[in-house]
């Protein structure tokens, strides 16, 4: 068996975050001021030599393909490569038949066209770096067909809540898999990347289709864990977050100001790569004031801004304060208004003089897309 | 858009910018950087783009290999679409022998064949080493209505600066009447900016007969133009308003750049729709350190600021170091100012590393490449 993986960024069990997956998915959602969330799944593909890419997505594909496009950021060839939005049109409505399993069954042929030897799923939430070849290296090394990453979490009542949780034997076998109840602290919490090959997968979905018709790809490794023989790998890379709550955006976007961390997320010779959009770079009047902050190109700032992430063409009139805050592409904070632990969405504008929007660093505030206050 | 299908650009793109000194050392002065984020062809080949002309040549010959990488498939411009093409085009051996380009138009003249295979009606003549925008359909609608042979588009400038231009004296009705070059007594204020709306099949005869003349230099100011005159050709005139400069020197280069933390300028030249577009550089967000300090300043993405920038220009993967200083400078990408050096009226270059002073003046402004003594 060849080596070529095809990629299936899996959107079906993502989280939401409060208004900010309201109206777009959770994969599209602004991160880290010039970054949508897929783009880290996207980059280890890119970076792991994965040229087949398809986007598992159950709804929200207006923000999908509005970031995506023809997948030019992400193709290493524009003839060989392809970023694809897979999407179930004839089950995108029905609730509980909308899964991972029929949206793979429509778009059949994208895995056939492929002519992939192994099937790689990752998660847009999980945010990781990690190089997927090595971990092919490893599942042909234990004559695995099937590998799933987890990585030891020491505080489950916080961390990958819902999540799933796995027990590993010495031989590195997956022995169980079970939901996250908070009712313990340490374990085992899956990635939500597995890697399968072909006919492994061919396996799962006639499982599914004999067990139920609601029935995700989860759903049969979890029932038929033990005779399908599933691997564990555990997860080693330099950074690891689950963005799976509002509150863990925040807390997860703002601590990345930290070089330190950043560099662990961002590292030389392991691009990320993601839309452009041609903006100029930033301009800091005279009047500004910017400490610790993270600021996209077209921003304009002239009022200050303490420990923030701006997105793109963000303004920030004289005499207006951003701190501890997530302000997304397109916003603007007039003069006077005050914004702390806050999180604006785009294209947001802050008007009334003298406005404090103040949330908690436990319960950022939360202004919706466009909304003028 | 009209202009579309029957006009072809071609941007003259080979000079050598020698006054740029160290900055046009191994690359050609369109793919200097400017601006933060930009090389100065950028600005050529966007207002072509956003002008809605498909199809462009760029004539390249000092140091072609970056220029031309940098261009690719044109799709930084969106060039690489169904209609649309970019074609570099650097002097090439032919049956005739090997030839450089002798001159802008011998440049020109030496692609017609080129040219032929895309049926133009006008052919628009750029410099690929201007810092302006332009949507040049307006200027080829005059000089369509005016059924001109040529329009020069050209720009008023200071009467104490006009004997550095060619300048040009114009009727009532717009058509030029005179055109001296670099006048050491300006009639006028009118001065060309080089840039040329031909009819296509005007240009050629004038191109063919212009290349088996032993005395011409084959320039289009020197030798095209006043022959044009000469016989009467009509020439009209398009006067452009706006921003514009042609950054043949370091202080010129300079005062661009610090030009651009004028917020006006800064939106008309960079900040405005259509966008200016440029390379996809894959950078992190840019970071501002806990106790950095940055004002009137322009900062790319990718640039890291943990020390001092004022009224200064920081391109993409910059790093300025704690206790580093940066004023009135214009930092090039992926340069290192390290901690405790000053730069003051300077121009840094590509992924220099500043590990001492460099220290300029106004009209003396300091060049530094990191590659002096290599």
């Amino acid at each position: 068996m060849g080596n070529k993986i095809v990629g299936l960024v899996n959107l079906h069990h993502s989280p939401t975050l409060g208004g900010l997956t309201e109206r777009r998915c959770l994969a599209s959602v602004s991160f880290l001021s010039r970054y949508a969330l897929m783009d880290f799944t996207l980059s280890n593909m890119v970076n792991s030599d994965i040229d087949y890419i398809g986007v598992l997505a159950p709804d929200s594909i207006r923000s999908l393909t509005k970031h995506i496009g023809a997948g030019g950021p992400w193709m290493t060839n524009t003839k060989n490569s392809k970023v694809q939005v897979l999407y179930d049109e004839p089950h995108a409505h029905q609730l509980g038949y909308n899964s991972d399993v029929n949206n793979i069954r429509e778009n059949w042929w994208f895995l056939e066209e492929s002519r992939a030897d192994y099937v790689l799923f990752a998660p847009a939430h999980v945010l990781h770096i990690m190089d997927y070849r090595q971990l092919l290296s490893y599942a042909k090394a234990m004559g695995a067909r099937c590998t799933m990453v987890y990585a030891k979490v020491n505080d489950l009542d916080d961390e990958a809540r819902g999540g799933l949780l796995v027990d590993v034997d010495s031989q590195y076998n997956i022995t169980r898999m079970y939901a996250n109840r908070g009712d313990r602290s340490e374990g085992f919490a899956s990635l939500g990347i597995v890697l399968m090959d072909r006919s492994f997968l061919y396996q799962v979905m006639s499982l599914a289709q004999s067990s139920s018709s609601f029935f995700s790809i989860l759903d049969v490794l979890v029932t038929h864990c033990q005779e399908l023989g599933i691997k564990g790998y555990e997860y080693a890379g330099p950074y690891m977050r689950r963005i799976d709550t509002f509150s863990h955006y925040y807390r997860y976007s703002l601590e990345l100001l930290d070089p330190q961390l950043r560099r662990k997320l961002i590292q030389p010779g392991w691009p990320i790569y993601t839309k452009s959009y041609d903006t100029p770079p930033a301009f800091y009047a005279k009047t500004c004031e910017v400490r610790d902050s993270a600021i996209a190109n077209g921003c304009i700032i002239e009022g200050t801004v303490r420990h923030s992430i701006l997105g793109r063409d963000v303004v920030v009139e004289s005499g207006a304060v951003i701190e501890d805050s997530i302000i997304l592409s397109g916003s603007r904070i007039c003069a006077g208004a005050q914004v702390r632990c806050a999180v604006l969405d785009k294209d947001c504008s802050v008007v009334t003089a003298g406005l404090h929007i103040e949330g908690t660093p436990a319960a950022p505030a939360f202004i919706k897309r466009g909304d003028r206050v | 858009m009209a202009t579309g299908n029957d006009v072809v650009a071609m941007i003259l793109a080979g000079g050598r910018g020698t006054r740029l000194k160290a900055l046009t050392a191994g690359i050609a002065k369109p793919a200097v950087f400017f601006g933060g984020k930009y090389r100065i062809i950028d600005f050529a080949l966007s207002n072509v783009a956003n002008s809605g002309i498909d199809r462009v040549g760029v004539l390249t010959q000092y140091e072609s290999t970056v220029l031309s990488t940098y261009i690719g498939s044109g799709s930084n411009w969106g060039l690489n679409g169904n209609k649309s093409m970019v074609s570099v085009l650097p002097p090439r051996e032919t049956d005739k022998g090997i030839a450089w380009y002798r001159g802008t138009a011998d440049a020109i003249a030496q692609n017609l064949a080129w040219l032929d295979s895309l049926h133009p009606q006008q052919v628009l003549i750029l410099s690929g080493d201007h810092i302006y925008r332009q949507d040049y359909t307006e200027m080829i609608e005059l000089h369509r209505t005016r059924g001109a042979d040529l329009t020069v588009a050209c720009i008023n400038v200071d009467i104490s600066e006009a004997s550095r231009f060619g300048i040009m004296s114009v009727d009532q009705r717009g058509f030029v009447t005179r055109f001296d070059e670099k006048p050491a007594h300006p009639e006028s204020t009118l001065a060309s900016m080089g840039i040329y709306v031909f009819d296509y099949q005007y240009l050629r005869a004038a191109l063919i007969t212009d290349a088996k003349d032993p005395s011409s230099e084959h320039d289009f100011g020197k030798n095209i133009i006043p022959k044009m005159l000469a016989e009467k050709a009509r020439i009209c005139a398009y006067v452009y308003k706006g921003y514009w400069r042609d950054v043949g020197t370091i202080e010129s280069l300079w005062q661009a750049n610090m030009d651009l933390l004028d917020p006006v300028t800064e939106h008309d030249l960079i900040g405005c729709m259509p966008r200016l577009f440029s390379t996809h550089t894959h950078s992190d967000p840019q970071y501002i350190g806990p106790e950095a300090e940055v004002d009137d300043s322009l900062i790319n993405q990718g640039a890291q600021v943990y020390g001092h920038v004022d009224r200064s220009v920081i391109f993409n993967e910059v790093v300025v170091e704690k206790d580093a200083r940066v004023e009135s400078s214009v930092v090039m990408p992926a340069a290192v100012i390290r901690s405790g050096v000053t730069v003051r009226y300077a121009l840094i270059g590509l992924q220099a590393e500043v590990d001492h002073d460099i220290i300029g003046e106004p009209g003396n402004i300091a060049v530094y490449t990191g590659k002096e003594d290599r």
